[in-house]
């Protein structure tokens, strides 16, 4: 049966004016695809540069042209890049022969990727992790997505699924043997066996979110009552003026945004007005979205303004709004009651004058802190999308409900959460058979009497 | 039908074993002519391996078969000499009926069944099969005689191609005693189909007055024993014991020294056997760290001292099967009455059928039992219900199918598991291979499939009658349950665990609980005393699960949008973009009719079905496509 599926091909640089630019072609035709251009294709695994004409003979321009054959190739189809000069021209010229051919057509989007998955060179964790490694901006986005590549989750979610696979064959097999002669042991077993494999998950689960804030960033906001200077301290952090800064009470109305880069983790700062009851429409729906904010923020700033007499009562109230540990900062310091700074500096605040650019070196490793806690691994770390906690936490609930139930009473029950927990671990690598339990149950018991 | 030549039956049943004796009698009901073509007639409703029926998820189907108005539930209840269910203290889901047969009281019960169903029997060899413009239209004896059908379903068993193994002598047979179908085997062999070759084995059987059974433990009958069948009112067959014994060091020790003499080990065998029934010889070999394995005494009738050692299935050489069995406690000086052995057997890949198990490639022509690879009375004589359902409308002239779904019956399971996934070893049910077990009960078979058997015509008057009967008392018992409510102080006051919530709980939800059952709740609500003891368990398990059937819906739900998304016959696999080039195989080889059966064959990543499923949509609606290098 020979194969008629299309050859795709696109644009695989961005366009426009480059030095090189980059045509993909992968499909059972992709070998063809030089011809077209009147140059012969290289073996596999070899480039070679030749002069590309169109299809009246012209000369279109000097390429380097790569040959991959399938399945040993990104796509595990045949494959052809042609790398040719970033002109507009020449790429549209490229483009426009491969279209008018038979059997070639333009890629869907992702379509590439998709070819990838189907062919198994990539999971769909691996999809996920070259997505991150196209998208990374950061350096340790980049070095994280390659963990990933190199399967820093897949990895032990392969292992929980085979141990998963394990247990549920041993369940099953108290259910469906019944009558046979199986040990004593095995309920008890599965029972302590079950308790580690959600311990080791647990412990997964239990990684401060460091990797996912180093995929998506982190977001953090800034709380203080109005004019304590948190317009001054993210002007001072973006090194520029995004903030109206006034001394004028209510100045910042409106949510404003700045991205930074600390220790490697994309930071979106969220400057907020100032919180205080008032009359002002505008400025009261201001204050309602910094509420807001806070609330959608992994993490908050507190500033509040040290020479205001009950700067303690602001910051209580503030203390309600933000998530938990937020980075204290005590702004005019040079103004305020020296014995009260002492006090509020003991208790882990940062004591600062913004103005004066004081206390911005400890402003900044509470801030690096705050994205990366000093106390964990970050290559432990390997859970880097909601998807993968979500799933993995759905595992532990099912197994945990599991634990809970009387395997000699209602195992029956006990078999439907771990097949929800197989189900939920499934969603990361892929499904668990019924043939999968049945090899599992066949391979340790004696089962035929 | 049949181009005006005239018909000698509408349908032909080819085998008499349980596949077939299901088909004839289920085509009967159907009101078709029905002939039964077998070698014996004797020997129809023979059990001839372990004169047993039911079990873990072999049970289940058994209550399936009954609830269609089937004959092996009736069957059994009239021959069953030790009834148990299996997992009694468990789940009402995971609960197995079982029963041990007298397999004369078997044989006679089905035979005379057969004969009251109106199905005529007729002894004769069959070697050709008669196909008219690709469409199969009767059967040929060896003897040259033709019968005439508008369909033909064929359970042939292990004789097709059937091949006896004992120690290194080698016995061209169906069964100990009996010719295989060779001529059969040749001429389906001609037809370009997938035909492999498995194995089964079975034990030596011991002359049941040479065993000391006083020296054994004995496992007794349930009581009271507890009918397969809604029809059967109470078992009167006299109940016995087994007994049970162990092999020994000295067991293993003398198999171990004569693998090299067993057909299995010798590689004499090429078919592949069942990893859930093995050999003694393969349990000594492979769990070599096991000091002993539990064998099962089961006697094969009340008037009959002929003893069945389950769980020492073997094919080494007689004298080699003497010495084991001397060495077992309580058979020392038991006598042999027929030598163990293996048999190894053609069947059709079940994949070449479609999910009212008639041949793809040869309209009208039905295939039911081991024939599909799979192992067991009930396996069988379930699909040769569906078969003869089937076959009946198919010579009646109708388009109309009958087939169930996973979600409806281990049957379903069973039909779907074979045309998908293929017998790469003998298949049997398991309930682990249920995904609805809570739903597919041994108990609610009659509410899951009566309806559906009645409306297509295979279900009888008087069940009819009965059913119709038990549905308005199941219906007044459930809204009496729903009905009746108490507040926690009321529950508290009858030693009922109070809810801590303060709420009121009806009686229904009550029985969600752990340990509470009707009787349990009589004392608080007595008018729950008048809900029949049959019902109950019924009740109960409807109750006690419905909180996880909740949880299941959304999955049967998607279960039956992708089954009712059919893939045309003509699907080009070609035009589907982002499809590998193994998937596409598996496709067109397997030919998937819905999207549900794609996605649930063994090769195909989700992704590819969503590709499959993608160009089906976009045969209605054409897509724009983008760009884009990624």
């Amino acid at each position: 049966m020979t194969a008629q599926r299309d050859t795709i091909f696109a644009l695989a640089t961005p366009p426009g004016r480059s030095a090189i630019a980059v045509v993909r072609i992968s499909g059972p035709s992709a070998h063809q695809a030089p011809a077209l251009f009147g140059v012969s294709c290289p073996l596999a695994g070899r480039f070679a540069v030749a002069r590309l004409s169109d299809g009246d003979g012209r000369p279109l321009d000097e390429a380097m042209i790569l040959t991959m054959a399938g399945p040993r190739s990104s796509t595990g189809e045949d494959v052809v890049e042609i790398h040719t000069h970033g002109s507009m021209a020449v790429t549209a010229a490229v483009l426009r022969r491969l279209g008018g051919a038979k059997g070639f057509r333009p890629a869907a989007a992702g379509e590439f990727t998709h070819r990838m998955f189907a062919n198994g060179k990539i999971d769909l964790l691996g999809t996920e992790a070259l997505a991150d490694l196209i998208d990374s901006e950061t350096d340790r986005q980049r070095l994280q997505a390659w963990r990933q590549l190199n399967g820093a989750l897949y990895r032990p979610v392969t292992d929980w699924r085979e141990e998963m696979i394990r247990l549920g064959g041993q369940l099953e097999a108290l259910i469906d043997f019944a009558d046979e002669d199986l040990p004593g042991s095995v309920a008890a077993q599965l029972h302590q066996d079950t308790s580690s494999l959600i311990a080791a998950i647990c412990d997964v689960l239990d990684d401060g979110h460091i990797a996912e804030q180093i995929r998506s960033g982190v977001t953090v906001s800034l709380l203080g009552p109005v004019n304590a200077g948190k317009s001054t301290l993210l002007n001072v952090l973006a090194g520029r003026n995004v903030a109206i800064v006034s001394d004028q009470a209510g100045t910042t109305r409106d949510v404003v945004t700045v991205r930074l880069e600390v220790n490697g983790v994309p930071v979106t700062v969220l400057d907020t007005a100032g919180i205080r009851r008032t009359g002002d429409e505008i400025e009261a729906e201001g204050v309602r979205r910094a509420m807001d904010a806070a609330r959608q923020a992994h993490a908050s700033i507190i500033v509040v303004d040290a020479s205001q007499p009950d700067w303690r009562d602001q910051l209580v109230s503030l203390r309600d709004l933000s998530g938990p540990s937020p980075l204290v900062i005590l702004n005019k310091c040079d103004l305020a009651d020296p014995a009260t700074v002492a006090m509020a500096s003991a208790q882990g605040a940062v004591v600062a004058s913004l103005r004066d650019g004081e206390g911005l070196d400890d402003i900044l490793s509470g801030l690096r802190r705050m994205v990366t806690p000093a106390n964990r691994d970050e290559g432990a770390s390997i859970i880097t999308r909601e998807r993968h906690r979500t799933a993995l936490e759905d595992t532990v609930l099912a197994l945990q409900a599991a634990q809970a139930l009387d395997l000699a009473m209602a195992p029956e029950l006990a078999a439907e959460e771990y097949r929800r927990a197989a189900d939920s671990l499934g969603r990361i690598t892929g499904q668990i058979d019924v043939e999968d339990l049945l090899s599992s149950i066949f391979s340790s018991f004696c089962i035929g009497k | 039908m049949a181009q005006g030549k005239v018909l000698d039956f509408d349908v032909i049943i080819v085998g008499g074993g349980h596949a077939g004796c299901e088909a004839a009698a289920a085509a009967a009901r159907m009101g078709a002519r029905t002939g039964l073509v077998t070698m014996r007639a004797d020997r129809i409703g023979e059990m001839s391996c372990n004169p047993a029926i039911g079990g873990l998820g072999k049970g289940h189907l058994v209550r399936e078969i009954d609830a269609l108005d089937g004959i092996m539930g009736r069957a059994i209840d009239e021959a069953g000499i030790q009834f148990r269910m299996l997992n009694r203290s468990r789940g009402p889901a995971v609960h197995g009926p079982r029963a041990q047969a007298d397999r004369k009281l078997y044989r006679e019960a089905i035979q005379r069944m057969i004969h009251e169903a109106g199905v005529t029997v007729v002894e004769a060899a069959v070697g050709d099969l008669i196909v008219e413009d690709g469409i199969c239209r009767g059967v040929v004896g060896e003897n040259g005689r033709s019968f005439r059908a508008g369909a033909v379903v064929l359970t042939t068993g292990t004789f097709l191609g059937g091949l006896i193994h004992l120690g290194d002598e080698i016995t061209p047979a169906g069964r100990v005693g009996e010719a295989p179908s060779n001529a059969l085997a040749a001429r389906l062999r001609a037809l370009d189909l997938q035909v492999g070759r498995l194995k089964t084995g079975t034990p030596a059987r011991l002359d049941g007055r040479t065993i000391a059974w006083d020296q054994l433990d004995m496992q007794p009958a349930d009581d009271p024993p507890v009918p397969f069948s809604t029809l059967t009112d109470r078992i009167t067959v006299p109940q016995i014991a087994c007994g049970i014994t162990r092999t020994t060091a000295e067991t293993h020790r003398i198999i171990e020294e004569s693998l090299h003499l067993s057909a299995v080990y010798s590689g004499q065998i090429a078919g592949q056997g069942p990893r859930y029934c093995p050999s003694i010889e393969d349990k000594v070999k492979r769990f070599a760290d096991r000091e002993s394995h539990q064998v099962f005494l089961e006697p094969e009738g009340l008037d009959d001292h002929t003893v069945y050692p389950n769980g020492i299935s073997t094919s080494l050489p007689r004298d080699v099967q003497d010495a084991m069995v001397a060495s077992i406690p309580g058979l020392e000086r038991a006598a042999i009455l027929q030598y163990g052995y293996a048999i190894e057997y053609d069947f059709i890949d079940p994949r070449s059928l479609s999910r009212i198990l008639e041949l793809k490639a040869l309209p009208s022509l039905f295939l039911a039992g081991q024939i599909n690879g799979t192992t067991g009375y009930e396996e069988a004589a379930a699909q040769g219900l569906i078969a003869g359902v089937n076959a009946a409308m198919r010579a009646g002239g109708s388009d109309e199918e009958f087939s169930l779904t996973r979600a409806e019956a281990y049957t379903g399971v069973m039909i779907d598991d074979l045309i998908t996934r293929g017998a790469p070893e003998p298949y049997r049910m398991f309930t682990s291979r249920a995904e609805y077990r809570l739903l597919l009960r041994a108990d609610n078979a009659d509410q899951r499939l009566t309806d559906r058997g009645l409306a297509v015509g295979c279900v009888g008057k008087q069940r009819q009658k009965a059913w119709r009967n038990k549905c308005e008392n199941l219906a007044r018992a459930t809204a009496l349950l729903q009905e009746s409510s108490a507040l926690p102080k009321a529950l508290v006051s009858h030693d009922l665990p109070a809810p801590r919530d303060g709420g009121r709980r009806s009686a229904a939800e009550m029985l969600a609980l752990e340990d509470i059952t009707i009787e349990s709740l009589t004392g608080l609500w007595p008018e729950l005393a008048d809900i029949p003891q049959a019902l109950r368990p019924q009740l109960e398990a409807d109750c006690r699960y419905a909180g996880y059937l909740e949880r299941q819906r959304a999955d049967i739900e998607a279960l039956h949008r992708d089954e009712a998304i059919s893939i045309p016959d003509d699907f080009d696999y070609h035009a589907v973009g982002g499809l590998s080039a193994e998937a596409r195989d598996v496709m067109i080889r397997r030919r998937p009719e819905t999207i549900g059966q794609a996605n649930r064959l063994p090769g195909l990543t989700p992704a590819a079905v969503v590709a499959v499923l993608r160009a089906l949509k976009r045969e209605q609606t054409v897509q724009p496509v983008v760009a884009g290098g990624i």
